[in-house]
């Protein structure tokens, strides 16, 4: 009987109340603490970027005291973030949301917003659907599509009516440069029309644990072509450094199709799921929690290298001239005589 | 028509009758809400419920044994106290099964024993979530009942002691991994576990209703406290919801004739 209360006095001491012992102090040197705990157990990419975090603690706890500024503890975190090379990383505060961007900073633009005024035409020359804007290139008949951001999902029947209405083309230009992302059901949705079949287009795991290696194993991710209209004539995929995220997805998905090339810079990368939570200061934590992988079980973080690398020169911004679509329109160009003279 | 009615009477006299105690309690109080897949801090705030009892003698076991439906809905809205990152928390828990009744003491005092099949489904929105905002739950189980209930006679009035404590035993709930999006889950179908066996040692959980229900004209009043202790640590994240309340509600005494 002694036995049966004392092993009952047990559970009730140690098991009976789950809590986190995470401190809910908002001192900085504990916000620093939650932050770097936080991404600690649940950021993704260590081993991949072989990237020694405790070195990274030492380095900036040296940084941190419960005397200084809100901003001068913004800028410490930040900084610390900024170890990790990732876009999907962010500090958010009242005051100011962190970001890494030397993945688009430190290379070419290669697109601005004059160079699409004088793609796309006047507001009245091309159409709208959605995140979708699209037209008819003259004089050689191609059909453009640009996609700014993945930030809702296009129906059916408008993916549908602009393919219907660009039918009229041998070939089809989709610009993804400076797509900074959205929703990866966006990416599929629109990859659903650019495929012939079910098809394997990568996989993705997730962490089981705190530990830096603590992954599930990698389930596959399967695309269904479209119930709607499909477009299975060559596509061209523009891309550049601010090709991120689910942008840099729907490249993934893409870019192993036979009729689909990619044309422009290597893209972002970004192919990490991001989860968001808070520190006890109140400032919240966006970071990758859980990567996506190639159909060759390839990380795509930093970014995807394109089929034909091409950028903007200095010298065609001043002409006006986007190299990267007209190298795109001359690929077409090419493919298109030779499939002739194939025949 | 005099004939018409005795006969009414005697009918009704022939048939069985069944007290049926139905208690509606409202609760006020404090929440303490954890849920490490969006935060990993405590999260405490004011907490409101509205719960239903209803307890009848059972058409089986010769009268020794109850039927019980116990049904509740709670929510809360809880805060970190350093941030004033808010949780809105809520659950549905519908419950029913029965007791074996033993009366003692001349009838003064009842104790019953017995299980629970229960069902409860909620939720948890944080408003910084972002890309994972909410946390959903469904959740099945058995749970062990017991009842006590004391008739103490004041002043010529029945005053009613009664507390109930259910604790769940066994059951399966639902609970993503450890860093595993809804994306995964629900749109990709990568099912991980997901489904887990809850006991009390990975889900030490309990309800308890302390009440005290004295007579106002036709209905009982009650007043009382009510506890509800929901945890699990599973796939590595760990979740309680503890909700301590005063509640004040009526009690009536239903004659079912069947």
């Amino acid at each position: 009987m002694k036995r049966i209360l004392y092993t009952l006095f047990i559970y009730v001491a140690c098991v009976s109340c789950i809590t986190e012992d995470y401190s809910v102090s908002s001192l900085p040197t504990a916000t620093f603490e939650a932050l770097w705990r936080t991404l600690d157990e649940r950021y993704c990419f260590f081993d991949y970027k072989e990237l020694n975090w405790e070195s990274v603690h030492q380095e900036y706890a040296a940084q941190v005291s419960d005397t200084m500024s809100r901003e001068a503890l913004f800028d410490v975190l930040s900084r610390m973030t900024y170890t990790l090379r990732d876009g999907h990383v962010n500090l958010i505060s009242s005051m100011n949301v962190s970001r890494y961007g030397a993945w688009y900073d430190d290379y070419p633009m290669n697109y601005s917003d004059s160079l699409l005024h004088q793609t796309l035409g006047r507001a009245e020359d091309y159409r709208q659907a959605g995140i979708m804007q699209y037209r008819v290139l003259q004089p050689d008949s191609v059909g453009y599509v640009r996609v700014e951001s993945l930030s809702a999902v296009p129906s059916i029947q408008s993916l549908g009516d602009m393919l219907v209405h660009l039918s009229q083309c041998q070939a089809l230009i989709l610009d993804l440069r400076s797509n900074g992302g959205g929703m990866l059901t966006a990416a599929e949705r629109i990859a659903s029309s650019f495929v012939r079949e079910r098809t394997l287009v990568g996989y993705m795991q997730h962490k089981r644990g705190p530990g830096h290696s603590d992954f599930s194993p990698a389930e596959p991710i399967y695309l269904d072509p479209s119930s709607g209209v499909r477009w299975l004539r060559p596509v061209v995929i523009l891309t550049n450094r601010r090709t991120y995220s689910a942008a840099n997805a729907l490249v993934v998905y893409l870019q192993p199709q036979p009729h689909v090339i990619v044309v422009g810079d290597r893209t972002g990368g970004g192919s990490g799921l991001p989860f968001t939570t808070t520190l006890p200061n109140g400032w919240g934590i966006r970071f990758s929690a859980s990567p996506m992988l190639t159909p060759a079980m390839e990380h795509t973080e930093f970014g995807i290298e394109p089929d034909v690398h091409c950028d903007i020169s200095t010298a065609d911004y001043s002409r006006s001239v986007d190299t990267i679509l007209e190298c795109a329109r001359d690929l077409i160009r090419e493919a298109l005589e030779a499939a002739k003279k194939e025949k | 028509m005099q004939r018409l009615l005795l006969l009414l009477l005697i009918f009704t006299a022939c048939r069985v009758q069944a007290q049926v105690d139905r208690t509606t309690l409202f609760g006020v109080g404090r929440a303490s809400v954890l849920d490490t897949y969006l935060t990993p801090y405590d999260h405490k705030g004011p907490s409101l419920s509205l719960t239903m009892l209803t307890e009848r003698p059972a058409r089986w076991g010769r009268g020794a044994v109850t039927t019980m439906g116990r049904y509740a809905l709670q929510g809360a809205l809880a805060t970190v106290s350093t941030s004033g990152a808010r949780y809105y928390d809520g659950d549905l828990t519908l419950a029913g099964g029965w007791h074996y009744n033993w009366h003692l003491l001349d009838g003064r005092l009842r104790l019953a024993a017995g299980g629970l099949m229960e069902l409860a489904g909620g939720g948890t929105y944080s408003e910084v979530g972002g890309n994972n905002p909410a946390q959903g739950r469904l959740a099945a189980g058995v749970c062990g009942s017991g009842i006590a209930a004391y008739d103490v006679r004041i002043k010529g009035h029945l005053w009613q002691l009664r507390a109930q404590l259910d604790v769940p035993l066994i059951g399966a709930t639902f609970a993503p991994q450890y860093g595993q999006s809804y994306y995964q889950l629900f749109h990709l179908g990568h099912y991980d576990h997901n489904v887990c066996l809850t006991h009390p040692f990975d889900a030490p959980s309990l309800r308890l209703l302390t009440t005290l229900s004295l007579p106002v004209r036709h209905s009982r009043l009650v007043l009382g406290y009510g506890g509800d202790v929901r945890q699990h640590s599973l796939n590595g994240l760990k979740r309680h919801a503890w909700y301590n309340q005063l509640v004040v509600g009526f009690s009536r005494k239903l004659t079912l004739v069947r």
